[in-house]
């Protein structure tokens, strides 16, 4: 690993929290209050049986809102970080199992629901990018603060 | 990369605590859903059976038109409708078009009742977003089931025409 200062690792670490937590925050906050428009987007990709989609667009704003929460906090930190690398796991399969099907898709991520398909190499990328720091802060929490030298 | 169990026990609880959490905020909102899920197309069909005397609803082949058909049709005092939903609309539509939305398609036909009332065998032209957007397709079809003679889509819809940087009503 990079020689760094454990104070600028605790400051990434902060940073990177603040971005992957607060990203699933404002996402899970937006999409509450539409379910419909949700559950619609979640149709388009054709991978849930009818049955499921209501009760997966119901629970995943709440389920975005505790990890993304869990990860700023840093309380049950590792929890949080397992529960938004499943998260953009699953986003990705989804994402790539439509592009391959062929499907055009409503990502929905952050509400939405208007039939604008955005970029979906763009949703690729920052799914990955978003993985990669999950995975990062799963692994790698820095030194606590009471370290001696 | 060595997950340990009571990360996996720890993330078990939040899938719970969030489907618990998701059916009680459903429960107790304003306008709780269905657990059934239901296409636009169903929801449309059935919001259509409370008007009155509104026929069986069905997928019409659509006549479409480009966004320079669009723009003439305008020009012949056509009627616009957008059939996105009213947040949509009010951040900007087409000047003079009313907002027949699909996702509020009963009370908008009847809150624009006299208008339409007048235009039953005017030109219509519908839009929604543009791109895949189904709104536009679902709306002029439920208008030909009411007995509207002559509905067109504008199959660019709002992207089409924010890209060409026309005019913009708010």
């Amino acid at each position: 690993m990079i020689r760094l200062s454990p104070s600028v690792w605790r400051a990434i670490d902060l940073i990177l929290r603040l971005i992957l937590g607060g990203l699933f925050v404002y996402a899970g906050w937006s999409k509450l209050g539409n379910p419909t428009d949700f559950a619609d987007s979640i149709a388009t990709f054709q991978m849930l049986p009818d049955w499921l989609i209501v009760p997966f667009a119901l629970a995943l704003p709440p389920f975005e809102i505790i990890a993304g929460a869990l990860v700023i906090t840093g309380f049950f930190r590792r929890t949080g970080c397992l529960a938004l690398i499943v998260l953009t796991v699953v986003f990705s399969i989804a994402l790539f199992a439509a592009l391959a099907r062929g499907i055009s898709v409503d990502c929905g991520c952050f509400g939405g629901g208007t039939g604008i398909t955005a970029a979906p190499w763009f949703e690729a990328i920052r799914d990955i990018v978003l993985l990669a720091i999950a995975v990062w802060l799963y692994r790698y929490a820095p030194a606590p603060k009471i370290e001696l030298y | 990369m060595g997950v340990r169990l009571h990360d996996v026990v720890g993330l078990l609880v939040i899938a719970a605590l969030s489907m618990v959490a998701g059916l009680a905020i459903n429960r107790f909102s304003s306008r709780p859903i269905s657990l059934a899920y239901r296409t636009p197309q169903q929801r449309l069909s059935a919001e259509l059976t409370t008007l009155i005397n509104a026929p069986p609803f069905q997928l019409a082949d659509l006549s479409t038109v480009g966004l320079d058909e669009f723009r003439k049709a305008m020009q012949d005092h056509a009627l616009v409708l957008d059939a996105r939903g009213s947040v949509y609309y009010n951040e900007g539509h087409v000047p003079g078009a009313m907002n027949l939305a699909r996702n509020n398609f009963a009370n908008d036909y009847n809150r624009l009742r006299p208008t339409l009332d007048k235009s039953k065998d005017q030109l219509i032209v519908v839009y929604c977003s543009g791109g895949d957007c189904h709104d536009s397709r679902l709306v002029a079809s439920a208008l030909l089931s009411l007995g509207f003679s002559d509905v067109k889509v504008f199959t660019g819809g709002w992207t089409e025409w924010s890209a060409a940087n026309l005019p913009v009503a708010r």
